[in-house]
């Protein structure tokens, strides 16, 4: 008992110790000198939860006795004992939850490393700028949604480049709420039923990325309608474009000239590729390519800081985000086809 | 009584049915019509950088170089395109001679070094790779509408439609590899 505990407390300042610096971590070496460090260790980062698992199957016993004790003395059960009972039966319920929690603590903490790593990878940056989302909430029609609150949830930034142009970029998170009273029927215990009314939240989220050095006339490209729209149509000659979108912007033949064949072919094919994809090009403000997708930052960790050496070859091997490019070459061929003048500026 | 209603109801839907797979097919022919319209006003953009294409080969002397004969060749092909019928063998002479004036200017570079160096050439050629880009990319437009017309003369009922109403024979779609080579963008490809 005494080797484990010593063990434990061990893994504990270990597991601080990372946490902090996964916490601090600014490069890609950072995030490799904690992996070192869990290689150091000597041991499986996993605590040792004997004690506590034999404490839970105790307490647990204590409460079934004192049932059955209640039982054979008072030949039923006081209403003592089963508060009894339940204390004890909670206190064992919540020493296995504290047991596996504080093993579940390592993986949480492989994926914190390698959600930073798969960040640094691809050059995006965590935003905290209340500015900038207010200026993008305002900005776009594709904001405009959401009767009851909006709210620009997380932020980043990164730049993207290629032998034609570069730009930098904010990658987002929306999360709006539509509010709406629902009627609906229940029983009046009288085998009648009455009809009530409720207020209902419904919880929706977008994702999307803006590049604000888009110099461009107004046109909105969308296959999910915003709320607020632009007062002209128009409609390209493919069919399998006209299936997914539709295009308005401020004038019809500011939307033609956008809409050139590559164009429009390069928007069928983002179709299959992200869910639900809008384009809304603002003169002020830039563009926004937003989707349903929340995948777009996420890539799949194979190993863990239990496997030490693995998850070091993993973190020092470079992740990349295949639908993030994606979405950017789409924006960087638009840019070369669309005739949108890109102001090169760093954001 | 009955009867009578019964048959009318069922003769009324079937016409409603039949008009509205008949509106179908000219709808599809309309688009293919429509996306053919738009491969040739790609094309015709050509014509924007002829002048500039002659100015250059007086400059530069390329006639021997053949590329002022070719792009006579090419105005004459891009003349002769109508936007009104579907001729995709004028399509493929038109691509045809675009294909013969690059790969002519693409000699003249060799024995031209000073004309590598030039900035209207760059420029010129940044925007002939531009329009075949487009050019590939309106075909595939105009091949898909195609797709979707003939699906909708040949499958059943609407075979039986245009059978006995509209009257539409299948296009063909156009074939050119190099005209399709043009248009290089694919996010599959990422």
């Amino acid at each position: 008992m005494a080797v484990a505990a010593t063990h434990n407390s061990r893994l504990k300042q270990l597991m601080a110790e990372l946490t902090k610096r996964s916490r601090a971590a600014t490069t890609v070496q950072d995030l490799l000198q904690i992996t070192e460090l869990a290689a150091r260790f000597n041991a499986p980062l996993v605590y040792r939860n004997r004690l506590q698992y034999a404490l839970a199957a105790v307490l647990a016993l204590a409460g079934v006795l004192l049932l059955l004790f209640q039982h054979q003395y008072y030949l039923y059960i006081r209403p003592s004992g089963w508060t009894g009972f339940a204390l004890l039966m909670a206190a064992a319920a919540g020493l296995l939850l504290f047991a596996l929690s504080r093993n579940r603590s390592v993986s949480r903490l492989s994926n914190d490393i390698f959600t930073k790593n798969v960040l640094f990878d691809n050059q995006i940056k965590p935003l905290v700028a209340k500015d900038v989302a207010n200026q993008l909430l305002t900005a776009f029609l594709e904001f405009k949604r959401g009767n009851y609150s909006r709210k620009i949830e997380q932020l980043y930034q990164g730049h993207s480049a290629s032998d034609s142009s570069s730009f930098s970029y904010y990658f987002y998170h929306f999360h709006y709420v539509d509010k709406r009273r629902e009627t609906y029927t229940e029983s009046d215990g009288k085998g009648g039923t009455r009809i009530r009314t409720r207020t209902v939240y419904d919880h929706y989220h977008r994702y999307g990325i803006c590049v604000p050095q888009f110099k461009t006339p107004a046109v909105l490209v969308y296959s999910h309608a915003p709320d607020h729209k632009l007062p002209a149509t128009y409609r390209p000659a493919s069919n399998r474009f006209n299936n997914h979108y539709r295009v308005q912007s401020t004038d019809e033949m500011q939307a033609a000239r956008l809409m050139k064949p590559a164009v429009v072919v390069a928007f069928e094919d983002l179709y299959p590729i992200l869910q639900r994809p809008n384009v809304e090009l603002q003169p002020d403000a830039g563009l926004c390519l937003s989707f349903n997708d929340n995948n777009l930052l996420l890539a799949k960790r194979q190993y863990s800081l239990q496997q030490p050496e693995l998850f070091r070859q993993e973190i020092a091997a470079h992740t990349p985000l295949d639908k993030l490019h994606q979405a950017l070459h789409f924006i960087h061929h638009l840019a070369n086809h669309a005739a949108i003048s890109l102001q090169d500026a760093r954001l | 009584m009955t009867t009578f209603i019964t048959v009318a109801v069922i003769a009324a839907l079937l016409a409603v049915i039949i008009i509205a797979i008949y509106n179908g097919i000219i709808t599809r022919l309309n688009a293919v019509e429509r996306a053919w319209a738009n491969v040739i006003t790609q094309e015709r953009q050509k014509n924007k950088i002829i002048p500039a294409l002659e100015q250059l080969t007086e400059k530069y002397q390329l006639y021997e170089a053949g590329v002022m004969t070719q792009i006579t060749e090419l105005r004459s092909a891009l003349h002769s395109l109508s936007a009104d019928n579907v001729d995709t063998a004028g399509l493929a002479q038109a691509e045809q001679k675009t294909t013969n004036l690059i790969k002519g200017l693409q000699v003249a570079v060799e024995n031209y070094p000073e004309l590598k160096a030039s900035e209207t050439f760059n420029n010129l050629m940044r925007e002939i790779s531009n329009q075949q880009e487009n050019i590939g990319a309106a075909i595939r437009i105009f091949n898909q509408n195609v797709e979707d017309f003939n699906n909708g003369i040949e499958t059943f009922p609407n075979s039986l439609v245009n059978q006995q109403f509209n009257r539409k024979q299948k296009i063909q779609t156009f074939t050119d590899s190099e005209a399709e080579q043009g248009f290089e963008y694919s996010l599959k490809k990422q």
